[in-house]
């Protein structure tokens, strides 16, 4: 399962899998859904069960059964909720345009059913900026799924057709529409499209309007009561998750015309194939780590292996040299020494002396952290950290670390202490070297041995700029340049290294390359 | 991907075209359409751009005269000229939702009066007076007088003055109320600067000539 937990960093939540309906309804009671059940508070923590027996018939009979596997379409499920807790339920700033919101979600079938209809495409973009690989998986189980608010709430059935024009319209791009639902579709249309990619705020401007136009203007509580609708049904409409019901392929010929259907079936392909190659997508998005903290908890976590590294750096750069000497070969220290030592009375051989391992090397990591690297970000948050611990008792090696996505940040300069540095898990934003260069040109050099790394997970938007500036630089400065990559497809003839290996395969370099042989000192 | 239905707050048919999975929208002339595809476009802006594609002088007076043979009730006008409502609803919608097509519809407003372009003053009045004696919308106590608030701070007496001319009071119960209220306002809430109460009267001297 992947690490859900990136969606809403600050809210507990806990997940039970259920195989069979009788073990969901054992545990969670006979009420209400048998598919899905969200229960617990923002503040308390959050508790989801899953009935795996059910969500398997759903997704057997989905049209993306072929793209999506079963744990994923699962996991969907919690992911669609938790990005509705981060994106709508957690948005700050609406004062009280919300609270008027709340209100009428709790009354109101029709304006229930719009906004929740629109608040998952909603999600599903906020989340394919900030997340794109989970924005991915959104997308397709949205597409794959439906709610049919016109069976849940009653009144809603006088208004089915300008519903499934919206969803069509929202989650198909179809714009093929009876010509009864003109009209709507001339207004919900334009204003929902702008809602999705825009605020929460605006989300909610457009279904206010769009709800008002379709009750023509009307106080929506008169209606209900003439209607004489459940008064469970906004409770309903609002827990949609419950009810949801699959798209399957003929269903989805239906919505849309074959041509289309193409179209769409080859977005799903590249949704469910292309992971980690999303280098441009997105806004830059970093979490609020506490970054002193987290180091500290990374050296608690990785001590032993730290320890195990620094050893191994020690024995290749401090392994002492013997050397062969006799009396008027010594220096003023070993004098000393000597004298003293007859003075004591103890054996003054002084005939072999050791010599330490001289080393002056600049080590600099410049790392790709745009919005593909969510999916390892602390991982390999903890792997830098690693590995700059390991190196940090030795004086003659400083580092220096860059991340870039859009822009380039300074994580780490070589005068700053480690346990300053600012190296935490975050990604976000585009793949842009360019800047991280500049960056890099702007740092003042001293050591003998000078390596660089750059580490990236696939695509660079301006490759081609950024190396040929790069290998200039490296050259003026006679700088040693390491190029890796997480990505096996690699077609840059960037070294293929995995995350988990990443702090040893950086140690291996730094050894192989950062010996600097014939310089010893006492 | 193409509709017949589906039109642009420019007022012309639109397109959707997935080009490399985005999507983007275009004219039925072929010229992409920039609105839609600005991804900072907000929903507001785009009402806003709709309300004003749909009252052009022409439908201005064709929807002030069907206000004023439906005395302002909007489901009679519903019935009579469904077409014509719904393009009111639109407006309606607008008007009350957002602040930005308020604020249009005063600019032009003002414009008409310092023109001296009375009937086209009034046209537009009528419109304001039919938003504004909906029931519904004076419900919500406070955004009502809010809305109020906003027009009689713009023209002051003039508002007095054009719902005495048009006979709103007469028309409805709502109607009569915002009379009431405007009435209200202008003798207890009223208190602008003095330049600004120069200009309000400046207008009314306009409006009645």
């Amino acid at each position: 399962m992947d690490n859900l937990d990136v969606i809403c960093p600050g809210t507990a939540f806990k997940i039970e899998y259920f195989a069979t309906t009788e073990e969901f309804c054992a545990s969670c009671g006979e009420e209400g859904s048998l598919l899905f059940r969200q229960g617990g508070s923002l503040e308390n923590g959050l508790s989801y069960a899953l009935n795996l027996e059910e969500v398997g018939a759903l997704w057997q009979s989905s049209c993306v059964r072929d793209y999506l596997p079963m744990a994923a379409f699962a996991d969907a499920f919690v992911l669609s909720s938790l990005a509705y807790h981060r994106f709508v339920e957690e948005a700050h700033g609406l004062g009280s345009l919300f609270y008027t919101h709340r209100e009428r979600l709790q009354h109101d079938s029709l304006y229930a059913a719009l906004f929740q209809m629109a608040a998952r495409k909603f999600c599903e973009y906020k989340l394919a900026q900030t997340l794109p690989e989970f924005g991915k998986v959104l997308s397709l189980f949205n597409m794959a799924t439906y709610v049919p608010y016109w069976q849940i709430a009653p009144g809603l059935g006088s208004y089915r057709s300008e519903l499934e024009a919206l969803e069509h319209f929202l989650y198909y791009h179809d714009i093929d529409i009876s010509p009864n639902s003109a009209d709507f579709a001339a207004l919900a249309f334009p204003l929902y499209g702008a809602a999705i990619r825009t605020e929460l705020k605006d989300l909610l401007f457009a279904n206010v309007v769009v709800a008002d136009w379709l009750l023509g203007v009307r106080n929506i509580r008169k209606l209900d009561l003439e209607l004489g609708e459940d008064a469970d049904a906004p409770k309903q409409i609002n827990n949609c998750l419950g009810n949801i019901r699959s798209i399957t392929e003929e269903t989805l010929e239906e919505i849309v015309r074959k041509e289309k259907v193409k179209v769409l079936q080859a977005f799903m392909q590249n949704a469910a194939t292309q992971v980690g190659k999303l280098a441009g997508v997105g806004r830059f998005w970093g979490k609020s780590y506490n970054a002193s903290q987290f180091f500290l908890d990374t050296i608690k976590k990785y001590q032993r292996d730290i320890a195990e590294l620094e050893y191994i750096f020690r024995q290749n750069f401090t392994s002492m040299k013997v050397l062969e000497s006799f009396d008027g070969d010594i220096n003023l220290a070993k004098q000393q020494e000597a004298y003293l030592a007859s003075k004591t009375g103890e054996e003054t051989r002084v005939y072999q002396y050791y010599l330490k391992r001289k080393v002056s090397v600049d080590i600099m990591i410049i790392r790709d952290v745009s919005g593909s690297t969510y999916q390892f970000e602390r991982e390999y948050a903890e792997a830098l950290i690693e590995i700059l611990a390991a190196v940090n008792s030795f004086e003659g090696i400083r580092t220096l670390v860059i991340d870039f996505e859009s822009g380039a940040t300074l994580r780490k300069s070589f005068d700053q202490k480690l346990n300053e540095a600012n190296i935490i898990p975050v990604s976000g934003g585009g793949t842009n070297m360019l800047p991280a260069v500049k960056l890099l040109e702007e740092q003042g050099l001293k050591g003998k041995r000078r390596l660089l790394f750059i580490l990236s997970d696939g695509e660079i938007n301006d490759r081609k700029q950024a190396e040929k500036e790069l290998a200039e630089h490296c050259e003026r400065n006679e700088i040693e340049l390491i190029k890796l990559t997480f990505d096996p497809e690699d077609k840059y003839g960037y070294e293929h290294t995995s995350i988990m290996n990443l702090p040893k395969c950086l140690a291996q370099k730094i050894i192989a390359r950062g010996d600097t042989d014939d310089e010893f000192f006492l | 991907m193409t509709s017949s239905f589906y039109k642009c707050p420019h007022n012309l048919f639109i397109e959707q075209r997935l080009v490399e999975g985005l999507l983007v929208y275009y004219h039925e002339d072929g010229s992409p359409c920039a609105l839609l595809n600005n991804l900072q476009t907000t929903p507001e802006q785009l009402l806003c751009l709709k309300c004003q594609t749909l009252l052009t002088a022409a439908t201005r007076r064709e929807l002030a005269g069907l206000i004023e043979a439906n005395e302002y009730v909007y489901e009679q006008l519903r019935v009579r000229a469904p077409k014509a409502a719904s393009e009111l609803q639109v407006l309606l919608l607008g008007y009350h939702n957002s602040s930005l097509v308020r604020e249009w519809l005063y600019g032009e407003l003002q414009r008409c009066l310092q023109a001296g372009a009375r009937e086209e003053a009034l046209e537009y009045f009528r419109l304001v007076a039919f938003f504004l004696a909906q029931q519904h919308y004076q419900e919500s106590l406070k955004d009502f007088q809010e809305k109020l608030r906003g027009l009689v701070n713009a023209f002051g007496a003039v508002v007095r003055a054009a719902l005495a001319e048009l006979e709103v009071a007469r028309q409805s119960s709502a109607g009569y109320r915002l009379c009431h209220d405007v009435d209200f306002m202008l003798r207890y809430e009223y208190h602008p600067r003095q330049e600004v109460r120069r200009q309000h009267e400046e207008l009314l001297q306009l409006f009645k000539l």
